[in-house]
């Protein structure tokens, strides 16, 4: 499990994160969400030892993660900031991940490099931005990393590479209960693939739940009566609420039970409760369409 | 198909620490370096050493061994700079510094082992070089010439290749741990390298700044050898230049000590180095305001002080200071923004500072020049100036009725500071220096008018103390057949010098040993006013003498002695002594007639005749109406008669007292050069068919000293 306490952060005299606490369960995969200069990536050099902080701990199943090269040598690290060492190929650099990490697998890089298809002699920084992240994420996997920190890491990749990567990464959660943290601003990928949801906003955990708890909690609704008359569901949580001609849509938090039942009451014509995409829970979570909300979306 | 981890032994342990596949892996990566390091050592030394190698000349050799070859120190601040900014470029830069520390390292095993990868780097091609200097080792003579004798000794020896190889190591480790600290507080590549460069050079280049400052603003500062030793000692990069040897190992412990103070210190800061500061100029905010302020400083005191040479006052720290704070301030902050509220409380901090400085300095703040020793402190105090040193020594004396007489000496120049600080005529250029009991030292230089000399009564005591009188009793220690005396004419008046040389033969040790007795003689009962006379030499007397280091004298013969004490074919300490002979040194001048060595004085026998004229002013030879002012002609077609501006002397008897008696060196005693009297000597010289008078020698006479006829002369001819 990796868990935050109480992180705060500050860069001279702009505050970054703020008592911040992050809570991973062991073998799931946690999606970190936010805005631009939310905190992600700091949050994210943190969790991987990079920054000191001023204040607050991250641990690893218990263990501090700064300068604790044990709990480093499980960790797989992908930034969204690439590095390789100048002049390497997957090969050199395969030869170093090969006598730092005690766990290097060396029939999985074998295999996944066959998989992916990566020169072994050009120079990785010959290779595009997709190839350089499909060779660090192959170097990273093959360390069979318990931990995972992902930090945008399907940006530049095409969908069937995507697809690979996201295989392997369920495969290990599933198979080796590896423990992944993910940030990213592909909000539909994340949906489809993570099980907790972090939302981060101005340094601060705004929300941190599991992602079907979180999806069912939240409805959109299509509703329509028969008469004109207004109606202000006090019994129900609303979050937005807006009128297209004579049906209204409502986002609500509360139990899908209980909304149906409280608008039923009013005997509508249409009711309709559809699902609500986690782009749609972001947005409305954080406030509703505000601009600085709408750009974590594509 | 599913994975298994099948973890080795972890190497946690080696990674909290050292790194070894890390330290290989640098060494992987930045081997360039160190192959161009070896090429500009090979090109520089070994390369011409084997092209030259049936004759190899001895100034090749010196050159390398000693450091002073420029490839060599090229190649040492290459190597040391760029492989601690090669190995430590991953700290500059986002990505790859995230990337390192989330890696399966601790901060202190990434220091340690790209330290040490680095220092490998850097020293390696120094060590292999020195191999190769070792394989190729052969006897190389050099000849040195120790007042005009030949001293031969091996230079090229494995002593000598071992000890450059230690010198150059401590160069590189010194230099390398400054350019890591750099490295350390700074967040760009290119701020790593050019303050990993001006770091290794700040501690030196202060001290001189400070010196420029003392040398302006401070009466009596003294530049003397030991303030520039000093000051070339700070690193041992600038320690090469000053001596003719490699380092003692005193001096290597010490940089090395520092160099590991530094290594250390470094680690603390990379300990709490904030990592997310990569690609700012400076990582830690009091770094920041350092280099800031260094600009600032240096800048000002540059400009200041060459606006200071073209007497515009502080202008220029004012100009120099402004310039440096805009310079500084975007170089740290990376941004040509750098008008803001902030940055001008900055500047009225650092303004306030530089005014400090400047002040304090042309204020003498600390009393420097009012500064003067309690005699009772003072183990030797010593003055030195041409004229009050007889044999080229230093006037020292112990004691304190003595030391008490040259600070009343000393209180009176102070004193008078308002009126000397600017002198800048002729005169007297006299340093004092203490030697306390404390071990530290206290030096005053001043260019004092002659009057200020001529008529101290403090001074005219002091030399005609016993212990003044005591001075001279070294020269009756002197071990004879170790001691070699030389003697030529006081003036070079034409081709064919005369001298005697007393060297090795064992008939001379007597008459060595009586001529000495008669200098010792001399200087015993010489009074102050005939120390001070200024008269010219008539006769000049070198004396070179050998002991043992140890102080005891050796009797080999004085040619087969090493010149540098510590190499294999000798132990000994040479030392130079020379007197110019002037008429009052009647005892030396009596053996010197009755040893038949008259023909060595001074004489006109070689001149055709001699000019007496008015000096005229020196500062510009157009300056008067008379021919003969200063500078004038240093030769001429035709001889001169007498007349209007010139009294012409042929007679070689008379020129010959003239240069005897009356001929002084310099001013002393005369109201001004204009006004002076000139006797110019001319000889005849054949240039193929072409014949002139050239100009040999030239002395300052007293009109009040000169013999009757030869007064009237002037008086007739040169009148003012």
């Amino acid at each position: 499990m990796i868990q935050v306490r109480g992180l705060t952060k500050n860069f001279d005299d702009f505050t970054a994160l703020s008592d911040l606490n992050v809570h991973v369960q062991t073998g799931s995969i946690y999606g970190l969400i936010g805005v631009n200069g939310s905190g992600k990536t700091t949050l994210i050099k943190h969790l991987t030892g990079v920054y000191l902080p001023d204040a607050g701990q991250v641990t690893y199943d218990g263990a501090d993660i700064c300068e604790n090269v044990e709990v480093k040598e499980r960790l797989g690290y992908i930034p969204d900031d690439l590095y390789f060492f100048n002049s390497y190929n997957i090969k050199d650099m395969a030869g170093f991940y090969r006598k730092i990490y005690p766990r290097w697998n060396e029939e999985r890089y074998k295999a996944m490099l066959a998989e992916f298809g990566l020169s072994t002699s050009r120079k990785i920084s010959k290779f595009s931005k997709g190839m350089q992240k499909q060779a660090a994420f192959i170097l990273t996997m093959s360390t069979m990393p318990d931990y995972l920190i992902l930090d945008e890491p399907i940006d530049g990749l095409d969908p069937l590479i995507r697809k690979r990567v996201w295989h392997y990464v369920v495969a290990d959660v599933a198979e080796r209960q590896m423990t992944v943290l993910v940030s990213s601003h592909n909000l539909r990928e994340m949906e489809g693939i993570c099980d907790y949801i972090g939302i981060l906003s101005g340094g601060r955990m705004v929300i941190e739940r599991d992602l079907e708890e979180l999806k069912s909690d939240i409805h959109k609704v299509q509703v329509a009566f028969r008469d004109q008359q207004e109606r202000t569901f006090s019994e129900l949580n609303i979050l937005h609420r807006e009128k297209r001609g004579s049906v209204e849509l409502l986002i609500v938090r509360d139990a899908g039970d209980h909304v149906k039942a409280v608008l039923e009451k009013e005997d509508p014509a249409i009711l309709d409760m559809l699902p609500l995409s986690l782009e749609e829970i972001f947005i409305y979570e954080m406030g509703g369409e505000s601009s600085e909300i709408q750009s974590i979306l594509f | 198909m599913k994975w298994e981890v099948r973890a080795v032994k972890s190497k946690a342990f080696y990674s909290k620490f050292f790194s070894v596949p890390l330290a290989m892996e640098n060494m992987k990566r930045f081997w360039a370096i160190g192959v161009v390091g070896l090429l500009v050592y090979l090109l520089s030394g070994v390369f011409p050493l084997i092209l030259s190698y049936d004759d190899i000349r001895p100034y090749m050799v010196e050159s390398m061994l000693n450091n002073h070859n420029p490839g060599y120190m090229a190649a040492h601040l290459f190597l040391a700079i760029s492989a601690a900014v090669a190995v430590f470029r991953y700290l500059q830069n986002t990505g790859s510094t995230s990337v390192m520390h989330a890696m399966p390292f601790s901060r202190k095993g990434l220091y340690l082992s790209s330290y040490w990868s680095g220092l490998k780097l850097a020293c390696l091609p120094a060590l292999v070089n020195g191999l190769i200097l070792l394989l190729l080792k052969t006897p190389v003579y050099e000849t040195v010439y120790v007042s005009n004798l030949p001293v031969e000794t091996n230079i090229y020896t494995t002593a000598g290749v071992l000890a450059w190889i230690a010198e150059v190591l401590v160069i590189i480790v010194f230099m390398y741990s400054i350019a890591v600290f750099a490295g350390m507080v700074t967040g760009t590549v290119t701020l790593h390298a050019l303050t990993a460069l001006g770091f290794n050079f700040l501690l030196t280049a202060l001290y001189l700044t400070f010196l420029g400052y003392a040398e302006i603003y401070f009466f009596g500062f003294d530049y003397n050898e030991l303030i520039t030793e000093i000051a070339l000692k700070l690193s041992p990069y600038t320690n090469v230049f000053q001596r003719e040897e490699v380092m003692q190992p005193g001096a290597w412990a010490v940089y090395t000590a520092a160099a590991v103070l530094i290594s250390t210190g470094t680690y603390f800061l990379y300990k709490k180095r904030p990592l997310e500061k990569a690609t700012d100029s400076t990582v830690f905010r009091f770094m920041e305001y350092f280099i800031s302020f260094l600009v600032v400083f240096f800048g000002s005191s540059l400009v200041g002080m060459i606006f200071h040479e073209y007497d515009y006052g502080y202008a220029g720290y004012v100009l120099g200071g402004i310039l440096g704070f805009l310079i500084g301030q975007m170089i740290v902050k990376k941004t040509m923004r750098i008008f803001d509220l902030e940055n001008l409380r900055t500047f009225v901090i650092f303004s306030a500072l530089m005014a400090a400085i400047i002040v304090g300095f042309s204020m003498d703040a600390l009393g420097y020049e009012r500064r003067l020793p309690e005699a009772a402190s003072v183990t030797k105090a010593t003055i030195s100036s041409y004229d009050l040193t007889p044999g080229n020594l230093p006037s020292s004396f112990a004691e304190e009725e003595n030391v008490l007489l040259l600070t009343d000496f000393h209180r009176s120049v102070v004193e008078n500071r308002r009126e000397y600080r600017t002198y800048q005529g002729p005169g007297f250029n006299v340093t004092i220096t203490y030697d306390t009991a404390s071990g530290s030292q206290m030096a005053r230089r001043y260019n004092l008018p002659y009057e200020a000399v001529l008529g101290s009564e403090a001074l005219r005591t002091l030399y005609e103390s016993a212990e003044a009188d005591q001075a001279s009793g070294f020269l009756a220690r002197f071990h004879v057949p170790d001691t070699q005396i030389v003697l030529y004419p006081g003036g070079y008046y034409n081709g064919d010098p005369k001298t005697m040389h007393y060297a090795d033969d064992e008939a001379a040790n007597g008459v060595k040993a009586s001529l000495l007795d008669a200098l010792r003689a001399d200087l015993e009962e010489m009074s102050f006013a005939e120390l001070v006379s200024g008269r010219a030499p008539v006769l000049q007397m070198e004396i070179l003498h050998r002991t043992k280091s140890d102080g005891e004298a050796s009797a080999a013969p004085v040619e087969t002695y090493s010149y540098y004490p510590e190499k294999e074919d000798g132990n000994y300490r040479y030392e130079s002594y020379s007197y110019g002979i002037t008429k009052d040194y009647t005892h030396t001048l009596g053996w010197i007639e009755e040893n038949g060595l008259s023909y060595l004085l001074a004489s006109a026998d070689q001149l055709n005749f001699a000019v007496i004229s008015r000096c005229g002013d020196p500062e510009s030879e157009a300056s008067g109406e008379n021919p003969w002012d200063y500078g004038k002609y240093t030769s001429v077609d035709e001889k001169p008669v007498s007349g209007p501006g010139a009294v012409v002397l042929e007679d070689p008897g008379m020129i010959t007292m003239l240069i005897r008696e009356h001929a002084r060196r310099d001013l002393r005693g005369q109201t001004s050069e204009k006004d002076a009297l000139c006797l110019t000597l001319y000889r005849k010289a054949d240039y193929n068919e072409y014949t002139v008078y050239e100009t040999t020698e030239r002395y300052y006479l007293n009109e009040t000293d000169l013999p009757e006829g030869i007064r009237a002369e002037a008086v007739r001819y040169l009148d003012k």
